[in-house]
C-alpha cells in the first residue's frame, strides 16, 4: 500500500512539474533559512555547555547600586572565590581569573606579538573547567606563580620542534614577566567565554598581592562549583550574607550577587555581544524570521493542495468507493506532504553546505554541518521537518478525505472549490509577512543611511591614528611625523571617537555630594581639537606652552555641562569639580560612540598632566591631504621601523574607526533585505500557483467571455483582482504590527528616523507592484489563449 | 439482499422543497439483473448512490442484507465497498497516475491481500478480459471500451456480491456495449452477482431480467418513454 501512495505522490509530482517545483522550491530555501539559523542558534546556546558538570558550575555576577539604579557588572573582587568556599557550604571549589584579554607574547623580551588571548587564572582553572591538557597535571600545571599553560597552538608557533615544557615565555599583560611554561592544552574551544591561546598563574601578579584581601576593588572574573544537587536558589542569599560581612556596612547594601550558570553567562546581559553574537535579541530577530519563512512556504504547499482538490477529488472519490476508509485517505496525503518536506530537506541541506562558508564569514562563525559533529541536531531538524509536513499536509489531507463521494464523482464537485475563504486568509497573511519584512528593511537602511550620514561633530575623512603604547621615543617619531608634507596636523592623545577606554563613576559636584553620574576621561595635547575639527562652545583648548594648562585645566563637552547643571557653555568656564578641576573650555558634542546612545559627559585633561597615567589606548592621530596618501603610509612605517622597532606598527583610519560602530546594523540591514526578497519570492510563487489554477479553472469561462467581447484587459483584471485585493488586506493588517515592531528596534536608538507614512507608501507599492507583475503574468496568458481553443478544451 | 421502504431524497430550499426521490419502496433478490430506467432527471443516479452508501435518504429505511443501513458507521460502510459492493462508472473513474495493472490492484491493496496472491488474482482479471497487453498502459492511452473493462475488472477483482453501475455503457458505442453486457450477463448467470445498473437503453435493460421504471423519482409501472 505505501509503494502505491508513493508511486501516486511520484507520479502527481511528475504530472503537476508546475506547482510542485512551486513547492519544492519554496519549502528549500524556507528550509535552508531555517537550517542555517538553527545551525547558528544552536552554536549561541551552545556556549559553555562542554564542562563536565557545567550544570555544577557557576558565574558569580553582582549588581551594584549607582546613583538610583542598579548596575549589572561581571567584575568581581579577588577574595570572593575563596570566601564563597570557606564560608558558604554547599561551594565545593571556586576559581578566580581575570577577563579574557589579549596579550602580548614574546620569546626574547624583545620581538612582542600582540593579540594573543590570555587568561590570568587561580590555580584550578584545568580541573574546574573541560578544557583537557595535552601534557600536564590539570591539578598541578597552574599551582606556582610564574607557571603558564600555552595551547598546542601556540606551542607550535613558538616551539615547533621542541618540547616546550619546562621552557619560557613573556607575557605582557600587567607589565613584562617571565613565565615557565607547565602543559599544554588542547586549542581552546570556540564557544567558550573563556576563549584563551594561554593561561597563566595569577598569583605573583602585583595586583594580586595588592587585591589578596581587598574588598574595594574589583578586576577579576569569579567561577564556583556547587556540590551535586545544590540549587543556586539555596545559596545566593546565604553567599550573599557572607560577602556583606566583608563587604562592610558602606558596600553591602548597595551590592548584591547572584549567581549565573556557566552555560547561560556567554547570552547574559554579563556580557557586551560582539556583532549578532552573544545576545538574545539577535537569536530571537533570526528566529523569528526563519520560522516566517518557514510558514509562507508552507502556506503555498497548502494553498496549492487544497486549490488542486478538484483534481485529486476524483481520486478520492474512487479509493472511497473501493473501500478506502478517511484515515487511510488522510494518511496517504500527510504521507505526500511529508516525502515533500523531506525531499526539500534534502535540497536544503544542499544549499546550505554550499552557502556555508559565506554565511560563516558573514556572522564571523565556523560553523559546520555535517553528520558526526551535528548528528543530534540533523536528527532533530529531520523530525521538524516531518513535523511541518505532516501539519501543512494536514488540513489538505482532512479537507481532501472529506470530499462526499457522490458529489465528487459526479464531476465537478461544488465543495471541492471550497477552503476558499482558509485560502484568502492564508494569502492574506502571506502578504502580510511579507509587508513586514519589506517595511524593516526599508526602516533599518532608512535608519543606517541617516547614522552613517549624520554630522558627528568632527572631521572623520582624511584621519588615520597610530597604536602609541609603550613605546620610547614619542617625540621623535611625532617631529619626523609632522615634517612630511601630506600631514596637515598631528595630535597625542589616549582616545579617539570609538575609542574612549575610561570613565569613572562618582560625584562631580560638590555641592550635591548624593549625585554620581559616568563621564569619559581622555587626555590629548593641544591640536586634538584642530586634529579633529571640534568646535568650541566657550573659553578655549589647551594651549602649547601654558604650564597651568597641565594642573587642573580640564575642557568638557556640553553634556558634561549639563550634567552639571550649569546653563550655559559661558557659565561653565571657570567652575571647578569636585576633583578640584577647572573648566577652561567647552566643546560641542561630538560623537565617540555608537548613535544607540545619548552622546554622555566627556571630560578632557591635557596630556601633559604629570597626575594623568597612562595604561593604555594611547593614538596619534595624523590628519592628512587624501591625494597624498599613497605616499604617506610607507613613509609613516619606515619612520616606525627606524624610530621604534621592536614591535610591528598597528594603524587604522578614522572613518573605517567610525563606521565599525554601525556595522552590525549595516548586517542587520543585509539580512533584512535578503529575508524580505526571500519572503516576497516565497508568496509571490504561491500567488503564482493560484493565479495559474484559477486561470486553469476558469479557462471556460475566460473563452465565453472572449467569445462575447471581453477585451484582454477586462480579463486580467478579472483575474488580478481578487488577489491584489487580498494583497491590499494584507499589508493593511501589516501596518500596525510593522510600525510598533520597527519602532521597538529604532527605540535602541538615541538617534533615529521617524517611521513617516512615506516608509509604508513605498512598501506598500513595492508588495502590490510585485504581486501585480506576478498575477497579470498568469492573468495575461490566459487572457490572449485563443477562446476556440479554450474551449474546445473542457 | 435489498430492502428499500418510504425512501425519499428532498432539497429544502426557501419554503419550497423539492422531491429527487419520493417514497421508494424496492425490494431486489440476491442474483437478481436489474435495470433502472427513466428520463434524465428522474432520480436513477441518486437511487444507485444510495444504494450504494454513497449518499443518505432523507427519509425511510434501507435494508442491507437485513442490515439497517442508516445504522451502519463509515467504517462498516467502507468494509462493505471492500468486500460486498462493486461500482462502474459511466466515467470510467480510473485513477489517472496509475496504470491499468495498478488501478485493477489498487481494491486488493484496501483489502491487505498478500503480494503473491495480488499477483495471481490480477493476472487472472486481466487474462480474463483480454487485457494482458495492456496493463503497463495509462488509462488515458486506451480506448473508452477499454477503460470500461478496466472499470469492470477493477468493480469484480474483490469478489463483490453486488454490482453498480451508472449507464456504465453511456460513453460506449455499440459494439463495445455489447461486450459489456455480454460480461454483466455471464457474471450474473455463472457466478451468481447481483447487478443494477441505470441505463437509457432498452437493449441494455434487456439483457437483465427485471426493469424498474423511475419517473420524478416515483417509480412508476408502465415504461415512461
Ligand atoms: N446536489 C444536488 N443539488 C441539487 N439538485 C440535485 C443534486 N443532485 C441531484 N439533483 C437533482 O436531482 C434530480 C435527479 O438527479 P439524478 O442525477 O439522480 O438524475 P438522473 O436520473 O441520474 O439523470 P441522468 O439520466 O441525466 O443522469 C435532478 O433534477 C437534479 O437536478
Ligand atoms: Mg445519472
Amino acid at each position: 500500500m505505501i509503494k502505491n501512495y508513493l508511486k501516486i505522490a511520484l507520479r502527481n509530482f511528475k504530472a503537476n512539474k508546475f506547482y510542485t517545483v512551486i513547492n519544492i522550491f519554496g519549502l528549500s530555501i524556507g528550509l535552508t533559512c531555517f537550517v542555517l539559523i538553527v545551525l547558528f542558534v544552536s552554536d549561541e546556546m551552545s556556549y559553555d555547555t562542554f564542562h563536565e558538570n557545567h550544570e555544577q558550575i557557576y558565574f558569580i555576577g553582582v549588581e551594584r547600586k549607582f546613583g538610583g539604579d542598579f548596575k549589572k557588572s561581571r567584575i568581581t573582587q579577588y577574595p570572593l572565590g575563596r570566601t564563597a568556599v570557606d564560608e558558604v557550604s554547599g561551594i565545593e571549589n571556586y576559581v578566580t581569573i581575570t577577563p579574557p584579554n589579549p596579550a602580548r607574547v614574546s620569546l626574547d623580551n624583545k620581538d612582542f606579538l600582540s593579540g594573543v588571548g590570555s587568561i590570568a587564572s587561580s590555580p584550578g582553572f584545568f580541573t574546574l573547567f573541560g578544557f583537557p591538557l595535552k601534557v600536564g597535571n590539570p591539578s598541578v600545571v597552574l599551582q606556582d606563580p610564574g607557571t603558564v599553560v600555552i595551547t598546542e597552538k601556540i606551542a607550535e608557533q613558538y616551539f615547533p620542534n621542541e618540547n616546550p615544557i619546562g621552557k619560557t615565555l613573556f607575557i605582557d599583560r600587567y607589565g613584562i614577566a617571565e613565565y615557565t611554561i607547565t602543559g599544554i592544552a588542547e586549542n581552546g574551544k570556540k564557544n567558550s567565554y573563556l576563549d584563551f591561546d594561554l593561561v597563566f598563574s595569577i598569583q605573583g601578579l602585583s595586583s594580586t598581592k595588592s587585591n589578596l584581601n581587598s574588598w574595594g576593588s574589583s578586576m577579576y572574573n569569579t567561577f564556583a562549583k556547587l556540590q551535586n544537587g545544590v540549587e543556586r536558589t539555596q545559596i545566593e542569599s546565604v553567599a550573599n550574607e557572607a560577602f556583606d560581612t566583608h563587604l562592610g556596612e558602606a558596600r553591602a547594601p548597595n551590592t548584591n550577587y547572584f549567581f549565573v550558570p556557566i552555560s547561560e553567562l556567554y547570552l547574559s546581559d554579563l556580557i557586551t555581544p560582539t556583532g549578532f553574537k552573544g545576545s538574545y535579541v539577535y537569536i530571537y530577530i533570526f528566529m523569528s524570521i526563519a520560522l516566517f519563512i518557514l510558514v509562507l512556504a508552507n502556506i503555498n504547499y497548502m494553498n496549492l493542495s487544497t486549490a488542486r482538490g478538484m483534481q485529486r477529488g476524483r481520486e478520492v472519490g474512487v479509493r472511497k468507493v473501493l473501500g478506502a476508509n478517511k484515515r487511510q485517505l488522510i494518511k496517504q496525503f500527510l504521507g505526500e506532504s511529508v516525502i515533500l518536506s523531506l525531499f526539500s530537506l534534502i535540497v536544503a541541506f544542499t544549499i546550505a553546505t554550499l552557502v556555508l562558508p559565506g554565511f560563516n564569514q558573514f556572522f564571523d562563525k565556523s560553523l559546520s554541518l555535517n553528520l558526526d559533529e551535528n548528528y543530534w541536531l540533523i536528527l532533530a531538524l529531520i523530525s521538524i521537518t516531518i513535523g511541518l509536513g505532516a501539519l501543512s499536509g494536514l488540513y489538505p489531507a482532512v479537507f481532501l478525505s472529506g470530499f462526499k463521494t457522490s458529489e465528487v464523482l459526479k464531476g465537478r464537485p461544488s465543495n471541492t472549490i471550497g477552503g476558499v475563504s482558509l485560502r484568502k486568509i492564508l494569502v492574506v497573511f502571506q502578504f502580510s509577512i511579507s509587508t513586514v519584512l519589506i517595511v524593516g528593511t526599508i526602516v533599518v537602511l532608512t535608519q543606517l543611511d541617516y547614522l552613517l550620514n549624520k554630522d558627528l561633530g568632527f572631521e572623520k575623512e582624511h584621519t588615520l591614528y597610530i597604536s602609541f603604547d609603550s613605546i620610547s621615543n614619542k617625540s621623535a617619531f611625532i617631529d619626523k611625523i609632522e615634517s612630511h608634507q601630506a600631514v596637515i596636523s598631528t595630535s597625542h592623545s589616549n582616545g579617539i571617537p570609538g575609542r574612549f577606554y575610561f570613565s569613572t563613576s562618582q560625584e562631580f559636584d560638590s555641592q550635591r555630594p548624593d549625585v554620581q553620574f559616568a563621564a569619559h576621561v581622555i587626555a590629548t595635547d593641544e591640536k586634538f581639537y584642530e586634529t579633529l575639527s571640534l568646535q568650541l562652545l566657550a573659553g578655549r583648548y589647551f594651549e602649547e606652552g601654558r604650564s597651568d594648562d597641565q594642573k587642573d585645566a580640564i575642557v568638557i563637552n556640553e553634556a558634561m555641562q549639563k550634567r552639571m547643571n550649569w546653563l550655559s557653555a559661558d557659565e561653565a568656564i571657570g567652575q571647578k569639580l569636585s576633583t578640584g578641576d577647572e573648566v577652561i573650555g567647552v566643546v560641542k558634542d561630538f560623537h565617540f560612540r555608537t548613535l544607540r546612545t545619548e552622546i554622555t559627559p566627556v571630560i578632557i585633561n591635557s596630556i601633559h598632566t604629570p597626575s594623568s597615567s597612562f595604561s593604555g589606548g594611547e593614538v596619534l592621530v595624523v590628519r592628512f591631504l587624501p591625494d597624498q596618501m599613497q605616499d604617506l603610509i610607507p613613509y609613516i612605517q619606515s619612520t616606525w621601523n627606524e624610530i621604534v622597532s621592536g614591535s610591528p606598527m598597528e594603524y587604522g583610519f578614522l572613518d573605517e574607526q567610525m563606521d565599525k560602530l554601525f556595522e552590525t546594523d549595516k548586517k542587520l540591514g543585509t539580512v533584512f533585505s535578503f529575508f524580505a526578497g526571500i519572503g516576497i519570492l516565497i508568496s509571490c510563487m504561491g500567488l503564482l500557483g493560484l493565479t495559474a489554477f484559477s486561470a486553469e479553472l476558469r479557462t471556460k469561462e475566460i473563452g465565453i467571455r472572449k467569445v462575447l467581447g471581453a477585451t484582454v484587459t477586462n480579463i486580467v483584471s478579472l483575474l488580478s483582482t481578487d488577489f491584489l485585493r487580498l494583497v491590499a488586506i494584507g499589508f493593511t493588517i501589516a501596518i500596525p504590527f510593522s510600525w510598533y515592531i520597527m519602532n521597538k528596534w529604532l527605540s535602541d536608538f538615541a538617534y533615529r528616523i521617524d517611521i513617516g507614512i512615506g516608509i509604508f507608501l513605498l512598501a506598500g507599492g513595492a508588495a502590490l507592484l510585485v504581486s501585480g507583475l506576478t498575477t497579470s503574468w498568469q492573468s495575461i496568458k490566459a487572457a490572449t489563449m485563443n477562446p476556440v481553443k479554450s474551449l474546445k478544451n473542457e | 439482499m435489498i430492502k428499500l421502504s418510504g425512501i425519499s431524497k428532498y432539497l429544502d430550499k426557501k419554503f419550497q422543497r423539492t422531491f429527487i426521490l419520493r417514497s421508494i419502496d424496492l425490494e431486489i433478490e440476491q442474483g437478481e439483473f436489474v435495470s433502472i430506467m427513466g428520463p434524465s432527471g428522474a432520480g436513477k443516479s441518486t437511487l444507485l448512490n444510495i444504494l450504494g452508501f454513497l449518499d443518505e435518504p432523507n427519509d425511510g429505511e434501507y435494508y442491507f442484507l437485513d442490515e439497517p443501513v442508516h445504522n451502519l458507521s463509515e467504517r462498516q460502510k467502507s468494509e462493505y465497498h471492500k468486500s460486498h459492493i462493486g461500482f462502474v462508472f459511466q466515467a470510467y473513474h480510473l485513477i489517472d497516475e496509475l496504470t491499468v495493472y495498478e488501478n485493477i490492484e489498487m481494491p486488493l491493496l484496501y483489502r491487505k491481500v498478500k503480494g503473491k496472491e495480488r499477483k495471481s488474482l490480477v493476472a487472472d482479471m486481466l487474462d480474463k478480459f483480454n487485457i494482458v497487453a495492456k496493463k503497463d498502459l495509462f488509462p488515458n492511452q486506451l480506448s473508452g471500451g477499454q477503460q470500461q473493462v478496466v472499470g469492470v475488472a477493477r468493480a469484480l477483482i474483490g469478489n463483490p456480491k453486488l454490482i453498480l453501475a451508472d449507464e456504465p455503457t453511456g460513453n460506449l458505442h455499440s459494439e463495445q456495449s455489447e461486450y459489456i453486457m455480454q460480461l454483466f450477463k455471464q457474471l450474473n448467470q455463472e457466478e451468481g452477482v447481483t447487478i443494477i445498473q441505470v441505463t437509457h437503453s432498452d437493449a441494455m435493460a434487456a439483457y437483465g431480467n427485471r426493469v424498474i421504471n423511475l419517473q420524478d423519482g416515483a417509480i412508476v409501472t408502465k415504461n415512461p418513454y
